[in-house]
Formats: C-alpha cells, sequence, structure tokens
C-alpha cells in the first residue's frame, strides 16, 4: 500500500478562497476526495467546523456531503437526462427541501450565475462553460459550508475558463462560501486568495494573495511552478 | 491461450452473462421437456388405444417448437449483440495490443460456444427433470397408476434440441465475427465515451399520440367485442389485430412524453428526493428503446393470453367430460338433412322402411341381426330428436319474452333459426335410467325443458317459467315447470340446448306430419364382464354384422354400412375420454408451453437492456453518490426504474389480455359454465413467477453494478 498523503496539515478559515497545487501524482486530488468523505484517511483527522469528518459513517456521510459540501467536477457532471433546472434542483431535492422554495432558489442561483437562458436545456444543448457554470449553481445552491472545485477549468476553453473562474470569484465575495479548488493552472489558482503546493503527498510551500493584484499574485505562484520542476505546467 | 483468455473473459463477466445464460437454460430446457412428451412412457399406454392423438401431439409440439426457436434464436443473437457492444472497448483493447482482429473475432466466438455448451448441458439435465415431472403431472391427468412409471430419456428431443441451439449459436457465433471483424479500431475504442443522445418529446406531440393510441386501443377492444372471437377469418379480427398493434406502439412511444410533461406541471410532486432523476431516466430509456418495449409487449400479450385462454379451455374440457361420458357407447345417425337434398332421398326412404322393419327401435335392429351385439349390449335406450319448423328458437324465445339479444346468445345464434328439438318424455325417461338418473314425470298436455349448456340456460329457464301455452306438433302445451339437465350422448361437451320434453302423442303426431326424427341416437351399457379394452372391436364387429358395407363405405375405409340409419358415426365414453384428455393435455402444455416461453423471451430482453442502460448510467448514480445521496435513495431509484420498465409494458398487455379474455369468456367460458377465475389466477401465478423472477433478478443485478461501481464508501 502506499501512502498519497502523509504529515499534511492544512487550515482553511471560513469564507476563504483556496487553491491546491501540485504535480501530477502529489496528493491533490486525494486531498480533495478526503475532505469530501470519498476517500478514506488512514490515520489523521479533518474537521469541518469543528466536526471530524473522517469519523462519520453510513447514512452520516451522505448527509454530510448533501448539507455541508458543494462539488464541482472537471467535467461538469451534469446528469443528461435532466435539465438544468432539474440538475441544479436536485442538489435541493435529495436534501428534502419543500418544492415551492426550490424554484426561486434556483433561479436566484441561476441570475446570478448567468445560466438563466440554459434552465430548460439539457446538458449536451448547452456549451462546456455554460455546463461548468450549472454545475457551480448546482453546488453552491444549497448554500453549503465548503465549495470542493476539481480541477473546474480543466475541460474548458481559456475564455469559458475566465468566466468560470470570474463566477467562483463572485460566489465567494457574494455569498461568503468557503471554496477549496484543485488545479493545475496557475491562472486559475490566481483567482484564490491562497495557494498551496503539495508534492509527494505533503505541504510543500504555500503562495498567499494578500494585497497583491492578481498579476503579481500570478507571478508569484508561477516561480513556486517552475521551481517545483516544470512538472506541474504539463500535468493534465 | 486464446482459449484461456475466453475462459477467463466469461468467468469475469459472469454478471454481463447470467441473465444471457439463465434463458438459454431455460429456453432449452423447456425445448427438451415439451419435445420429449410423445416419447414419454405414459405416452406409450395411450398409443395402444389411441395412435393418431400421439402423433397429433407430437405434430402440434414440433410444430410450435420451430415458432420457440425463432424466438429463442432471435433472443440470443439479441441478447449477444448487447454484450458485444458492450466489450467494444476492451476488443479495441485487444486489437490495439496486436492481436490479429481474426483471433479476437475467435475469443468472441470461443466465448460464445463456452457459455452455449454449458447451458445447453446444464438446459438439458434441467429439461430431463422437467420432462419427467411433465410426465407425472399428465399421468394423474389420466389417473394412471404411478408406479407404471418409468424414466426416459428421449432420443428425439435430445436431437432437435441440440441441433436447433446448434444452428443458432452457430449464427450467432457467424454474426459476431462479422460484428468485430467489421469493427474499426478507433470505433472500439471510443465506444465507452459514445454516451446516449436523450430522446426528449414535447408534452403535446406525446399527448396527441397517447389520445390517438388510447382511442385506437379502444376501437380495436370494441371490434373484438364484435369479433367475438369465434370467427377468427372475420375482417374485423384482422383489423382490431393490425389497430392493437397500431396502437401498441403509438402508447409506449408517447407516455413517456406525456407522464413527464403532466408530473413536471405539478411541482409539488415532482421534485421531491430523486423522483424527477427517476422519471426522466425511465422516460429517456422508454422513449430510446419504445420499438423493443412494443415488441415485449406483443410478447406479452400473446404469452398471458395463449396461457389463460388454453387454461381455460382445458378446464372447460375436465368439467364437461363426466357429464358427457354417462354411457358406455352412442350410436348415432342425423337424418336431418335427408329431407334438404334430393342425393339423399334414397336414405330418406331406407330410413322409413328400416325403422318400420325393425319397430323403430335401433336395439332390435341391431340385435336381430348380430350375435355379437347380443353378448356385448345388456342395455340400451334410443332417443329420437324431433323438430317442428313452425317454432323456431327464435319463434320460442319471442313468444316467452326472452331478449335473445342482449343475452349471450345473441341474435344470429344458429338456434334461433331452425326448429326448437323435441324428445319424447317416455325416451327421455328411458335415457335418464340408463344412465341411472330418476324418471320425469309429465302431466299430459305440459312440456318440460332438458338443457346442459350454460349458453342457453337463460332461454331454457325462460321457456320453463312461461305460463302460457305452446304449440308443437299441433298439440297445445303448458309448462310444468321442470328444467332437467340430461346429455342424451357420449360426447366432449354436452350439446343439449333447450330441447322440448313432451308427452308420447306429440311425438305421435310430429311423426305423422315430420315422417323422420331430425337424429335418432341409441345409447347403450356394456354386458357385465365385457372386456373394455375388447368393447371397442366388438362394437364393430357387431355393425358389420348389423350393417354390410356398400362399395361407397368400402371406399371410405369402413367394414361396415354408415350414413344411414341406426349409425352415421358412433363413439364409445372410453375414446372419447381418451380423445378428451389427450386434447386436454396437448393445449394444457402448448399453453404452457408457449406462456413461459414468450414470458421468459420478454423478461430477458428487459433484463439485458435494464442491465446494460444501468451500465451506461453508473456516472449518473456516481454523480448522485456524491452529491450527498444515501444508498437507499440511489438503490431505490434503481429499484423503481427496473419495477416501472417492467410494467408498463406489462400493464399494456394485460390490458390486452384482460379483453380477449372478457371476450372469451362472454362467448365461450360463461356458455360452458367454467368460471374465468382459474385459468386468470394460473396466468397471474405463471406472470409472478417468471416475469417477476426476471424482474427480481434484473434488480439484484442493477443493484450490484451499481454497489459495486461505487463503493461502499461513496455508497453510504
Amino acid at each position: 500500500m502506499t501512502t498519497a498523503l502523509n504529515d499534511l496539515s492544512l487550515t482553511v478559515r471560513d469564507g476563504e478562497f483556496v487553491s491546491v497545487m501540485g504535480p501530477s501524482g502529489s496528493g491533490k486530488s486525494t486531498l480533495l476526495n478526503c475532505v469530501a468523505t470519498i476517500d478514506a484517511v488512514t490515520s489523521g483527522s479533518i474537521r469541518l467546523a469543528g466536526e471530524d469528518v473522517t469519523r462519520l459513517r453510513g447514512r452520516e456521510l451522505a448527509r454530510f456531503r448533501r448539507e455541508r459540501l458543494g462539488f464541482i467536477f472537471q467535467d461538469a457532471n451534469l446528469v443528461e437526462t435532466l435539465t438544468g433546472f432539474e440538475n441544479v434542483a436536485l442538489a435541493l431535492t435529495i436534501k428534502g427541501s419543500r418544492p415551492v422554495e426550490i424554484g426561486p432558489r434556483v433561479r436566484v442561483v441561476a441570475e446570478r450565475l448567468g445560466v438563466m437562458d440554459v434552465l430548460d436545456k439539457y446538458p449536451h444543448q448547452m456549451s462546456g462553460g455554460q455546463r461548468q457554470r450549472v454545475a457551480a449553481a448546482r453546488a453552491v445552491v444549497g448554500a453549503p459550508s465548503l465549495v470542493l472545485a476539481d480541477e473546474p477549468t480543466g475541460s474548458l476553453d481559456s475564455k469559458s475558463a475566465r468566466v468560470l473562474l470570474e463566477t467562483l470569484e463572485k460566489i465567494h465575495r457574494n455569498a461568503g462560501a468557503t471554496i477549496m479548488m484543485v488545479t493545475h493552472d496557475a491562472y486559475a489558482a490566481s483567482f484564490s486568495q491562497r495557494t498551496v503546493f503539495i508534492k509527494d503527498g505533503t505541504l510543500f510551500n504555500e503562495v498567499v494573495c494578500g494585497t497583491d493584484d492578481r498579476k503579481g499574485y500570478f507571478g508569484r505562484i508561477m516561480e513556486v511552478v517552475s521551481f517545483l520542476g516544470g512538472g506541474a505546467s504539463h500535468v493534465g | 491461450m486464446l482459449a484461456r483468455l475466453a475462459v477467463r473473459n466469461v468467468r469475469r463477466s459472469a454478471r454481463d452473462y447470467t441473465i444471457y445464460f439463465v434463458t438459454l437454460l431455460l429456453g432449452v430446457m423447456v425445448f427438451y421437456a415439451f419435445n420429449s412428451i410423445a416419447d414419454q412412457r405414459l405416452m406409450t399406454d395411450v398409443n395402444a388405444s389411441n395412435p393418431d392423438m400421439v402423433a397429433t401431439i407430437d405434430r402440434v409440439m414440433a410444430f410450435f417448437s420451430v415458432a420457440v426457436a425463432c424466438v429463442l434464436g432471435f433472443l440470443v443473437a439479441y441478447s449477444n449483440r448487447f454484450i458485444l457492444r458492450r466489450r467494444k472497448h476492451e476488443l479495441g483493447t485487444y486489437l490495439l495490443l496486436g492481436m490479429k482482429a481474426r483471433q479476437v473475432a475467435g475469443i468472441v466466438l470461443l466465448e460464445t460456444a463456452l457459455v452455449g455448451l454449458s447451458s445447453l448441458a446444464a438446459g438439458l439435465a434441467l429439461g430431463v427433470v422437467l420432462s419427467q415431472l411433465l410426465c407425472f403431472a399428465s399421468m394423474s391427468m389420466f389417473s394412471l397408476d404411478l408406479s407404471s412409471y418409468r424414466f426416459v430419456l428421449s432420443s428425439t428431443a435430445l436431437g432437435r434440441t441440440v441441433l436447433c441451439f446448434a444452428v443458432i449459436f452457430v449464427v450467432v457465433g457467424v454474426l459476431n465475427v462479422i460484428e468485430v471483424s467489421r469493427c474499426r479500431l478507433a470505433t472500439l475504442l471510443s465506444a465507452r465515451s459514445a454516451s446516449e443522445r436523450v430522446g426528449v418529446r414535447g408534452v403535446l406531440p406525446s399527448a396527441l399520440c397517447f389520445v390517438a393510441s388510447v382511442a385506437l386501443l379502444a376501437y380495436a377492444y370494441r371490434l373484438l367485442a364484435l369479433n367475438g372471437l369465434l370467427d377468427v377469418t372475420d375482417a374485423k379480427f384482422s383489423a382490431a389485430t393490425a389497430l392493437m398493434l397500431v396502437g401498441s406502439l403509438l402508447f409506449v412511444s408517447s407516455v413517456a412524453g406525456l407522464v413527464v410533461g403532466i408530473v413536471r406541471r405539478t411541482r409539488g410532486l415532482y421534485l421531491r428526493g430523486l423522483s424527477p432523476f427517476t422519471m426522466r431516466q425511465l422516460a429517456s430509456r422508454i422513449n430510446t428503446a419504445f420499438v423493443s418495449l412494443w415488441i415485449v409487449c406483443v410478447l406479452l400479450f400473446f404469452g398471458v393470453t395463449s396461457f389463460s385462454v388454453g387454461m381455460g379451455v382445458s378446464s372447460v374440457l375436465s368439467s364437461a367430460l363426466e357429464e358427457g361420458t354417462q354411457f358406455d357407447h352412442s350410436i348415432v345417425a342425423p337424418m336431418f338433412h335427408f329431407a334438404d337434398l334430393d342425393q339423399y332421398t334414397d336414405r330418406a326412404q331406407d330410413a322409413r322402411e328400416r325403422l318400420d322393419a325393425s319397430n323403430w327401435s335401433a336395439a332390435d335392429y341391431f340385435a336381430t341381426r348380430s350375435a355379437t351385439w347380443r353378448e356385448l349390449v345388456s342395455q340400451s335406450a334410443q332417443v329420437d330428436i324431433w323438430s317442428d319448423p313452425d317454432l323456431t328458437g327464435g319463434k320460442l324465445a319471442q313468444t316467452v319474452g326472452y331478449d335473445v339479444e342482449s343475452s349471450a346468445l345473441g341474435k344470429d345464434a344458429t338456434l334461433l333459426r331452425y326448429g326448437v328439438s323435441v324428445i319424447g318424455v317416455s325416451q327421455l325417461n328411458a335415457t335418464r335410467a340408463l344412465s341411472g338418473h330418476p324418471p320425469v314425470t309429465l302431466p299430459a298436455g305440459t312440456y318440460a325443458v332438458d338443457n346442459c349448456l350454460d349458453l342457453t340456460k337463460g332461454l331454457s329457464e325462460a321457456v320453463s317459467s312461461y305460463g302460457g301455452t305452446l304449440r308443437v306438433g299441433g298439440v297445445e302445451l303448458r309448462s310444468s315447470r321442470q328444467l332437467v339437465r340430461q346429455v342424451l350422448r357420449v360426447t366432449q361437451l354436452p350439446d343439449v340446448q333447450c330441447v322440448l320434453v313432451v308427452p308420447d302423442d306429440v311425438i305421435d303426431a310430429l311423426r305423422a306430419t315430420r315422417g323422420l326424427p331430425d337424429t335418432s341416437i341409441l345409447n347403450v351399457r356394456y354386458a357385465d364382464g365385457v372386456d373394455a379394452d375388447q368393447a371397442e372391436a366388438l362394437m364393430e364387429k357387431a355393425f358389420a354384422e348389423a350393417l354390410p358395407p356398400s362399395e361407397e363405405d368400402l371406399r371410405e375405409g369402413y367394414d361396415y354400412g354408415t350414413g344411414r340409419w341406426p349409425l352415421s358415426f358412433a363413439d364409445s365414453a372410453s375414446s372419447t375420454r381418451t380423445e378428451a384428455l389427450g386434447f386436454k393435455m396437448l393445449i394444457t402444455f402448448l399453453a404452457l408451453y408457449l406462456g413461459f416461453v414468450l414470458l421468459v423471451s420478454a423478461g430477458s430482453v428487459l433484463a439485458v437492456q435494464q442491465l446494460s442502460s444501468t451500465v451506461d448510467s453508473v456516472g449518473r448514480y456516481r454523480t448522485l453518490a456524491q452529491l450527498g445521496c444515501t444508498r437507499r435513495q440511489v438503490l431505490g431509484s434503481v429499484r423503481t426504474q427496473t419495477l416501472l420498465y417492467f410494467l408498463v409494458p406489462l400493464a399494456l398487455a394485460l390490458c390486452h389480455t384482460a379483453c380477449v379474455i372478457w371476450v372469451m369468456n362472454r362467448n365461450l367460458f360463461s356458455a360452458l359454465g367454467v368460471s374465468p377465475l382459474v385459468p386468470v389466477s394460473l396466468a397471474v401465478g405463471i406472470v409472478v413467477v417468471v416475469y417477476g423472477g426476471y424482474l427480481l433478478v434484473t434488480y439484484l443485478c442493477c443493484s450490484a453494478i451499481v454497489r459495486g461501481a461505487l463503493g461502499r464508501r461513496l455508497l453510504a
């Protein structure tokens, strides 16, 4: 058995937007999956608002995922048989929200993320960027404590990627959502407040945006990326 | 090397092969069992007394087996194509690794052969067991001594089964090889990523289609009710069949779109838990596969209908048989047609002379001419059936105020056009005495009614309770209010329909005006000590002694005179019983055979589709679990989808079947006094066991696929 993550300690503040970067196989996706309770840890703990998620079992796991987490995946993972509206609503219906509340809440989020016009479309009728923004809407419509994004721009062209990142930024700023984003793209990371680097399963470095503008922040992220050996620039 | 790979593949994709294997197994099993019927020990017994019947059963089974083989062949090809399509990526990998297309095709062929051979072997083993069970069942049906049972392995059935399935596998193997070698590497490899496009239809077109389908089906039902299912050559029947097919196709193609449209508009119902997901999933399945759902629906309809109708007919036969075999032998001479055609004038003349010469007694006629008869027959009773052309059934019904049009009889019944049958009370009582029933006392100037058929029960009751007078043979008669039930000859189905029993002087009057009765029947009992097996032969000998054959008789293969009074045809109770039981067995086995095979086919088509759709949807279930759906929600959705996917075609097929059974019941079962409850509950039983079994296995497999793909942690 190989250990994907070891001796890793990371604290994310409430309302913070954190990027996780690292070369292929560094364990960044494992980290995200552990936080998401999809992978189990062999030792150590992950606390979310004081609750140790590694101790959750059975139905508590499902409850934790639907009550506390929002997910955005690399390939949107919308359900192809459902319309945009239904995909966003899904996050609420499985929670057991009252049917009368669902429509308005979905529309508020869709309005904010600019996907009102695709609510009645099926995923295959949308562009990649639209799909990803609908996925973002689905992730945040339930007002989760933590939004997890796994390479959300991985399958988007640069323009769509930019729109999505601005959307995430907006979610973070307006709704005060806590976001943890795994990415291999320094440009994507530059939209966050802090970027942590993982190498060989452990925390390697971190870059904080602070008062810097995005360009400066991006530059500093790039320095670490090149220091890491360029490995991060070509992984996908 | 290739062989090892093939074995490993089969073992690894055991789950994919499960349904395929089970279906083949069941197919081989019933194919062998029903083809082996004619060779069973029991049949060698029956064969001795009735060789034609055994040959008939064997021919019918062989005939339907061709149809069954076609259905099974289609099924094997269909499921196999599904499995192959699912494995395209894997096959592409083999090509990528440098295997030749011929080798890959070889692997696929080996796998097909492996599964085919093992299911053939296992199916034959089960088939042998099943055939012995069938043998026991039919032995008890014939009330044969179970101790005479002997194990029989039918080589004919074995040969037919192996040949049939060998042909199927060879065809499938060839199709597979063609399919694999035609494929380009790129398409094989990209097979996995090609996701299913969702077929969506608008609510309005769906609603229009749906309304049209319901209208077509309603009209088809109405045509079927008018046709009454008694004449399948009627244009109404073919129109009803065509409309049902078209209506069903429209129904399955529109029902999903309509339901989705309606449910979406009732948000309170819609946005709850996984119901939007489940419904969309199902709707997209139904919309993309509506043609195969339609075929499944037709298969189910034929399966359930042939099974329940077959069981119904078989229970009609058994309930009627006892009543129809109260005498040992019946000798019947119909003469109603003698007066109609010139060619029969000499026969009428002949009959009159013979009747006068033997004092109107057929028993005397035989006894004075045949020594064998005198030894064979101890008692006899003759009944001559007369009619008064002035009193037709229609007129009778009108007189007693019976509304035929709204009765089961219908206004077109043959009975209503001809003179009502009339028999003399003394002949009736002699017949009743022969069958051990008390005599009927008929006061002068009255009549009684004899009826054995439920179809004419209402009319008979009305005639029996009629307060006025009826004019029969010129005599005015009142009802004695007696309604008796007495068969007048040996028969599989008692056919006495509202016969008037009148004082003997009325018969004398009819004899004076009509000359000859419509039919003359002589029922006999054999003398004590006559060997039942010999009786039939002795009776033929008596006929030959009493009635020397004409050249025409000899040409037609009779060695005694026939077609004239007192003998046109004769039936013995024992041959009638054997024939009826043989017929009953044939119908029962055929009903089981077809019902089972068609249900298995329908079940396995749906199972294969549902399984592959679940495999394709694993990604969606993963998303659901990541979003926080519980294990119960996810598996519940799988369960609901499987259940509804199986129930939609079943519900439609059962609607059609209900219509057919209803019409059948009105025109056949109730006329014969048989409750449809037994065949219907048997049909429910077979549907629950076979179709329900497929449903259950499919759900378990689907749920295992989802659980396996998502893992215990994700699917919490």
